[in-house]
């Protein structure tokens, strides 16, 4: 890799910071996530986001301060110990608010849009999507998403793991 | 008397027609060798007709009026400088220069355009040869190459030969067309044969069924039999149940044999899009500029659609009917040989309609197409420009253009349909004149009693299956120009030679320092038009060199040739002394980056786009090249941040995004030579200064050569290059060139000017 200096690598050329999950401490207080560097700094009213939250949702997190600047990169948060792990899990539960589809009731067809009623994980739910290949992501050939007209995500993890009704019901509108 | 090419033991291409006349009022030029001998088509006054520009060791001639050749121009080689083509419109000139005084040699037409553009730059390369002469020196002399383009003709098409091709690549295709697609078909050759044995199984059992409804007729429908009513009963029970049988017999191997069809069509087409589009892959730039993208995509979707269907459907097809109609017609021989030739009655009719139908429908059907065509390429040229539309407030003009091509598609259907539903009953009504007679003339018959009522039953059946063939082999003409079209198309495509090639040894080139050299290039896209006329330039490794000029002044040129988008004409370019056409491609392109003015990002996500040329980077290393491209923070700020999906089904990303995204690639793909085109071209200034950053990051250590029409975003440029029409017109740092107050200085000054009005 060729860079300024022989000895510095692309992260360090960039500003990349990669925190060593060994070195840090996470946990909620009075409705704030907190970090702590050891040795380092502290911080207050942190927000984690993922880089890859579709194809690697558990690497590669991204720390942020209070005023939106970046802390650093924890690239394997299994490292983080047991708490910090958790917290950082109900920090992303309610950023990424997403729906997964266990089964597929009824999918029906107006004007150019799909009404979908489905039970998922957090209840029954009826949504509405566009006509055509738009609304619909396959990061992977068992994993879709799909998206209503109002900008909510609605996930199958695995359609082979889904009922026959409902795999025929989603495979006539995919 | 003067020998041809005698130098080199042997004739040049170029030197073998030269007439008899010439020949003799060549001789007084003494034992000279002629070098070079081509002929033009206008003579100086403008009028066609043939001149002779002959190249000797010391001279250059043109002889005109080729029946008593007079010697127009002479001139010593080593007067000669700087000859160069001049495009023209319509015609172009060989000028050169004489004792410092432009000088045309001679014109010609386009036609031979290629040739001239050779003999200027043979021309060029004596100069130095030249010059040596004069000196008393020994330099080795240049030879003349040029080949005969545009003078060659196919000796059977009377169409120009390309290149060195032998044979006219129509002509060689017609003969070929079936073979080569036969060729295609050779690994599915057992389903072939099972496909054809099938479709034979299930014609016989087909023909059948009228035999049998005869048969049914006389021994079990006829109230006039002898046979017992319980007889007549059982065997209408068993005809019935043969029938059935073979019926279904007939209808489970027609399944069988779609399906078999299928399979075979899809595999054939599969194989021919990708062998089709691994071989586009493989052709130069050359090809790409010659051609319409959107043509090379209906070749490789539409044309081998159109094959597929020629080679299983058509032949299919045509064996079915053919195999049909000599069945059907031995069958009613065998059956009643006057009943047949009353049968045959229309059949020229039919044949002779049809055929003169046929190319009317298709020329209509062809007229809506075209028509339909223009009408969705109106709405899609409107739709795409609609801002322009409002901001001109144009809309009713553009309804009443879309009206005007909707009405034209209308009538233009409306006529192939009518036409169609005219003629077509009325081909239909003197075909079933046939039956008709039949009718009549085996009525009587039967009367009669010379025939029994179950053969005419039959022969009528037998009727009704034989019409439809023929209709089809009267369009089986059309059908086969078609379909060889679409293989013509395929095969132009298939056939086309990449102009830039892998040398036979490559030399590898893993670990380049990245030392550029142009030693005195010559290049033009055409070759008859230089782009670039002997540059020659040098750039130490880890060096940023800025190019600057007006539009077409050879900047991206150079970059293109550097990339080896290109080969050079004439001269070479060298990466660490090394001719890059002796590199090895790959290894060349993989140590060469570039971040272009119109980014292209392919349908994927951001991280895809970053790691296009290293998809096995590790995910951290995308975020870190995104970081030094100052991406990382927009990236971010999407929801599906690395894992957004861009391209056409994706989001929309700016500019400035798009420029940096591109140049996360370039940093992650880390090239040892950088070629940035514009890369600021279109941003705000803020999105510029944070570019500006990111490619200062991305420059660092590596041989860089920018071009920027902005002159102040060059001013971490080691140098500046100024070109002009193909030349390098300045060359200094960005001080030395504004002190020298030349080329680049004019251009600052432009430059300041236009912002301070854009201040204003």
């Amino acid at each position: 890799m060729i860079l300024p200096s022989p000895t510095m690598s692309l992260e360090e050329a960039s500003g990349l910071r990669l925190l060593d999950p060994a070195r840090l401490r996470i946990w909620w207080e009075c409705a704030s996530l907190r970090l702590e560097l050891l040795d380092e700094s502290c911080h207050d009213r942190v927000s984690v986001l993922r880089a890859f939250p579709i194809s690697k949702p558990h690497s590669h997190y991204i720390l942020r301060d209070d005023r939106g600047r970046e802390i650093g990169v924890i690239v394997d948060p299994k490292r983080l110990d047991r708490a910090s792990g958790e917290a950082i899990a109900i920090e992303l539960e309610r950023t990424y608010f997403t729906t997964t589809i266990e089964r597929i009731i009824k999918v029906t067809e107006q004007f150019g849009t799909i009404v979908w009623d489905v039970m998922t994980s957090r209840g029954a739910r009826q949504f509405t999507s566009r006509d055509g290949r738009d609304h619909v992501m396959q990061p992977t050939p068992e994993r879709i998403l799909l998206n209503d007209i109002d900008g909510n995500r609605f996930e199958v993890t695995d359609i082979s793991r889904l009922d026959h009704h409902s795999r025929i019901l989603l495979r006539n509108y995919l | 008397m003067p020998r041809l090419g005698s130098a080199r033991g042997g004739a040049m291409p170029l030197t073998r027609d030269l007439p008899t006349g010439l020949m003799d009022a060549l001789a007084p030029l003494g034992r000279q060798d002629i070098e070079c001998a081509v002929t033009t088509d206008i003579t100086p006054d403008g009028r066609f007709g043939r001149e002779w520009l002959v190249v000797t060791t010391n001279h250059l001639a043109v002889y005109s009026d080729e029946a008593a050749p007079r010697r127009r121009l002479h001139l010593p080689l080593v007067h000669l400088r700087d000859v160069q083509t001049e495009h023209l419109i319509g015609c172009g000139a060989l000028i050169g220069t004489v004792r410092n005084e432009r000088c045309e040699i001679l014109r010609y037409t386009h036609r031979h355009a290629g040739t001239f553009g050779e003999v200027a730059s043979y021309l060029r390369a004596l100069g130095p040869h030249g010059l040596a002469l004069a000196r008393g020196g020994d330099a080795p002399r240049p030879e003349f190459t040029g080949d005969e383009q545009g003078e060659r003709l196919c000796p059977n098409c009377q169409r120009p030969l390309r290149g060195t091709e032998k044979a006219c690549q129509v002509c060689a295709r017609q003969g070929q067309v079936v073979r080569r697609l036969a060729g295609y078909l050779a690994p599915y050759r057992w389903r072939v044969v099972l496909v054809t044995v099938l479709m034979l199984a299930a014609l016989a059992l087909n023909l059948t069924t009228p035999y049998l409804l005869g048969q049914t007729t006389d021994f079990a429908l006829d109230p006039h039999h002898t046979l017992s009513y319980a007889s007549r009963i059982s065997h209408l029970k068993w005809y019935c149940l043969l029938m059935l049988g073979f019926g279904l017999l007939a209808q489970c191997i027609a399944v069988w044999r779609s399906r078999a069809v299928v399979q075979l069509g899809m595999s054939l087409t599969h194989d021919l899009r990708t062998i089709l589009y691994a071989h586009l892959h493989t052709l130069s730039l050359h090809y790409f500029d010659r051609r319409q993208i959107g043509q090379i995509i209906s070749r490789v979707t539409q044309d081998t659609q159109a094959l597929e269907s020629v080679l299983t459907d058509g032949v299919q097809f045509f064996l079915v009917n053919i195999l049909q109609l000599v069945g059907i017609t031995g069958i009613l021989m065998w059956m009643n040989w006057r009943l047949t030739l009353l049968i045959l009655l229309p059949v020229p009719f039919v044949f002779v309609a049809s055929t003169l139908f046929w190319p009317k429908m298709i020329a209509l059907w062809r007229r809506f197409h075209h028509a339909r065509g223009k009408m969705v390429a109106t709405v899609n040229d409107a739709l795409s420009g609609v801002r322009v539309i409002k901001a001109f407030a144009r809309e009713a003009t553009e309804v009443d253009r879309f009206t005007a091509m909707s009405r034209e598609t209308m009538i233009s259907d409306l006529a192939a349909e009518q036409t169609w539903s005219t003629i077509f009953p009325f081909i239909s009504y003197v075909a079933g004149l046939g039956t008709l007679l039949v009718q009549f003339v085996g009525g009587v018959s039967v009367i009669k009693g010379d025939i029994t009522l179950g053969t005419l039953m039959a022969f009528m059946f037998y009727l009704g299956m034989f019409y439809g063939p023929l209709q089809f082999l009267s369009r089986i003409s059309d059908f086969m120009a078609r379909s060889t079209a679409s293989a013509a198309r395929i095969f132009e495509v298939l056939d086309s030679v990449p102009e830039v090639t892998e040398a036979p040894n490559p030399i590898p080139a893993k670990h380049l320092r990245g030392a550029v050299e142009f030693a005195d290039v010559f290049f033009g896209y055409d070759r008859h038009k230089p782009a670039l006329k002997g540059l020659t330039f040098s750039v130490r490794p880890g060096e940023m060199i800025g190019l600057v000029g007006h539009s077409g002044a050879g900047k991206s040129t150079i970059i293109n040739l550097l990339c080896r988008f290109y080969d050079v004409n004439q001269g070479a370019i060298l990466i660490d002394g090394i001719d890059i056409r002796k590199l090895c491609k790959n290894d060349l392109r993989s140590q060469i980056g570039v971040v272009l003015q119109e980014t292209y990002l392919f349908n994927g996500t951001i991280s895809e786009n970053i790691a296009y040329a290293r998809p096995d980077a590790p995910l951290a290393d995308v975020l870190a090249a995104a970081k030094a491209a100052n991406a990382h923070q927009f990236i971010i700020s999407k929801p599906d941040g690395y894992d957004t999906m861009l391209g056409e089904r994706g989001v929309g990303l700016s500019g400035g995004e798009r420029q940096r995204i591109a140049i996360a690639r370039a940093i992650l793909h880390d090239p040892r030579i950088l070629i940035l085109d514009e890369a600021t071209a279109s941003v705000d200034t803020d999105t510029e200064s944070q570019i500006q950053e990111a490619i200062r990051r991305l420059t660092r250590g590596r041989t860089t050569i920018a071009i920027a029409h902005r002159l102040s975003t060059l001013r971490d440029a080691d140098r500046l290059l100024v070109m002009r029409e193909g030349r390098i017109a300045e060359i200094g740092t960005h001080e030395e060139l504004l002190a020298r107050d030349g080329e680049f200085a004019r251009l600052v000054e432009i430059q300041q000017g236009m912002s301070e009005i854009v201040g204003v």
